[in-house]
């Protein structure tokens, strides 16, 4: 009797372990979050595959120390609450680390629940004052805008020697933080800009910004703006006839951009930290076919440093386990070699100082770019 | 100037014709649509399917998206309206907004969140006029917008058919008395509202791309149109569009681009304040 009420104690403990414990026990958990729905996908589902592709390989070669990676993926959409919500969906899953969205306006509303849970999020946003805010759980891994945005400033009046440019920046937090750099840059170079025009992210015709750019009469535009924006600016500046250089933020290196944009794509100048789909390079050129092989799209100048950050992190996982606070005191100590450069943080815990000039040519239909000149600044 | 004008007409015909179809179904059920940016977008998106999918020349793909649209009208007639034309106009509003949402959501999936371009008809050519520059495709659009109007107007006071969706319009129960089919009536002004938004989404396409918000944008201009025009009114319409596309372009020319829509709102409350019917239009506190 004992012995039969024994086994069916154990077989409800076997039942219990096979059927309703967590499949995922034992697997090493990371939150991703980014953009899956709405206009802002276009660059959140790219760095999300990135981060997929990542776990991927490590998976492949055994996980970490034999344990699985695990990717909880959660949608940011267009909104602060849509992102407050998925990372409580990411902390509910108890990750260790977070890969995070590339939106500012989002990344400033996680802040303090990262505080809270003390854990690190890594992502790739431009925007220079979320590095600012002292939160010590956020790790950036694209050069910021105090550092490309300089460089856009510098290249435009060493190397194209201006004196007189035009800025068109877009109403958004990352529009003017740009915006900020740009004009602090020029000041100290002794330019001032002859025009500043702004416009709204979802504005599609910016006649009258350049028609004050026109009477202005600049020797160049720097534009700071998303990808539809910067392919309406771009378009329309050609339709218009203002036969004026054009340095443009990283949007207009995105293939969709290009894509709208066709001929007027022809002498653009474009920032970027990474340009995946031209690089010379045999293992950047090894990822990007194995990235279009795997999701039938290509990759953007944003999806290298996400992939980067994926895999820095893992490493993070490795050296010291699925440690929330250990994860961020080893990413603080030590540095990584990605695709796109090498990434060390400094003291505000920005990661990446390297970015190129790019140069477009239209060729048989096809924008290609050329590197005009490289910026590396990491420290060796 | 010369080129602000010119372009903010171009960009006011855009506007006149997006809210075209957004007034013929205001007028058919008094309650506004604001799916109808959507729609404007999927009329665009079939286009963009007609040519790059399929390889179609544009002017099949034309008759493709308009196709293709009007059973979209049909449906939407028999899924958003018919089943709840007994109530009261704002679930028939809340019926629109949930069209929007899932419209949205549904050109995401089909379609990806990468803006997208449709082939325009004249090609990326400009014309010189002295020191103006004028696309050609705003040339298409002016040239469209005006025929769909002067269309519209013998449409609906010289067929019969017209005059039947007009007395529906005016009067449903009058309508119905008089022998009118106004159930057909209405799904008939959905479809003509659709293909209307086809013909937009066909002239939008080239120049401000398609992407799942752009229908929030066109529908937010169509709505201020409205307003402005005087709800209800088809020559409203045109009029406002025109005054608030060239108003936009000289205020973020010659003033301020940063606060461009502030003023553009201002100058709307200023309009209604001294004509508070709109420009051609009944009490607005009485149509929303």
């Amino acid at each position: 009797m004992a012995q039969g009420i024994g086994n069916y104690v154990i077989l409800i403990v076997l039942v219990w372990v096979l059927g309703f414990a967590d499949p995922s026990l034992g697997d090493i958990r990371v939150g991703v979050i980014g953009s899956m729905t709405t206009g802002l996908a276009q660059l959140g589902q790219r760095q999300i595959n990135s981060a997929v592709l990542a776990a991927e390989e490590w998976n492949v070669r055994g996980g970490i120390s034999g344990e699985r990676i695990r990717l909880d993926v959660e949608d940011s959409g267009d909104s602060t609450t849509m992102a407050m919500t998925a990372l409580d969906r990411v902390l509910n899953k108890r990750v260790c680390a977070i890969l995070g969205p590339i939106y500012s306006f989002q990344l400033f509303a996680l802040f303090p629940e990262l505080q809270k849970e003390k854990i690190a999020l890594l992502s790739t946003s431009g925007t220079r004052e979320l590095t600012q805010k002292n939160s010590p759980w956020y790790f950036r891994l694209y050069p910021h805008d105090g550092f490309i945005k300089k460089i856009c400033a510098l290249f435009s009046v060493d190397e194209m020697k201006s004196k007189r440019p035009a800025l068109m920046c877009v109403t958004t937090e990352y529009g003017k933080s740009g915006h900020e750099i740009l004009v602090k840059t020029f000041r100290e170079k002794g330019v001032i800009p002859v025009v500043e025009t702004w416009h709204n992210k979802d504005d599609r015709d910016m006649t009258g910004q350049f028609m004050a750019v026109k009477r202005a009469n600049p020797d160049v535009i720097l534009s700071q703006a998303h990808p539809p924006d910067t392919a309406i600016l771009l378009k329309q500046q050609r339709e218009l006839g203002i036969r004026v250089p054009h340095v443009a933020s990283s949007a207009a290196s995105m293939p969709t951009v290009h894509d709208l944009v066709g001929s007027a794509m022809e002498g653009v100048y474009v920032e970027a930290a990474v340009e995946p789909n031209y690089d010379t390079e045999p293992r950047m050129q090894a990822w990007t076919k194995k990235y279009v092989e795997r999701f039938n799209t290509r990759p953007d100048s944003f999806a290298v440093p996400f992939y980067d950050a994926a895999n820095f992190l893992f490493e993070a996982i490795r050296a010291v386990g699925p440690d929330r606070a250990k994860i961020a005191e080893w990413l603080r100590g030590n540095s990584h070699r990605g695709l796109a450069g090498r990434y060390a943080f400094d003291q505000e815990q920005n990661g990446a100082f390297f970015a190129i000039m790019l140069q477009y040519h239209v060729k048989e239909g096809r924008a290609i770019p050329a590197v005009v000149k490289k910026y590396d600044f990491s420290t060796k | 100037m010369i080129q602000e004008i010119i372009s903010g007409v171009a960009m006011g015909c855009v506007y006149a014709l997006v809210s075209f179809g957004f007034v013929l179904t205001y007028n058919a059920v008094r309650a506004v649509n604001f799916a109808h940016g959507e729609l404007v977008l999927f009329g665009g998106y079939f286009g963009m399917i007609a040519t790059s999918w399929l390889g179609l020349s544009l002017w099949v793909a034309l008759l493709f998206s308009l196709a293709a649209m009007a059973g979209v009208g049909l449906v939407y007639n028999q899924a958003a309206y018919y089943p709840i034309r007994q109530r009261a106009p704002t679930t028939v509003i809340i019926a629109s907004i949930g069209m929007s949402i899932f419209l949205r959501n549904s050109a995401l999936a089909i379609f990806g969140p990468d803006p997208l371009k449709v082939e325009s008809f004249v090609g990326d050519g400009v014309i010189h006029i002295g020191s103006a520059v004028i696309p050609q495709h705003h040339l298409l659009i002016l040239g469209v917008t005006l025929a769909l109007f002067a269309g519209q107007s013998f449409f609906f006071n010289r067929t019969a058919i017209g005059r039947r969706l007009e007395a529906t319009a005016q009067d449903q129960e009058m309508a119905r008395l008089m022998g009118i089919r106004v159930n057909r009536m209405i799904a008939l002004t959905f479809v003509l509202s659709a293909l209307l938004a086809s013909v937009a989404g066909f002239l939008l396409g080239p120049i401000w791309f398609l992407d799942p918000d752009v229908g929030m944008v066109v529908i937010l201009k169509a709505f201020i149109v409205v307003v402005l025009g005087g709800f209800g009114s088809i020559r409203g319409i045109l009029v406002a569009g025109l005054f608030l596309g060239v108003v936009e372009i000289l205020v973020a020319s010659h003033l301020t681009s940063e606060y461009r829509d502030v003023i553009s709102f201002l100058i709307l409350i200023a309009v209604l304040t001294i004509m508070p019917r709109g420009f051609f239009g009944e009490k607005i506190a009485q149509s929303v």
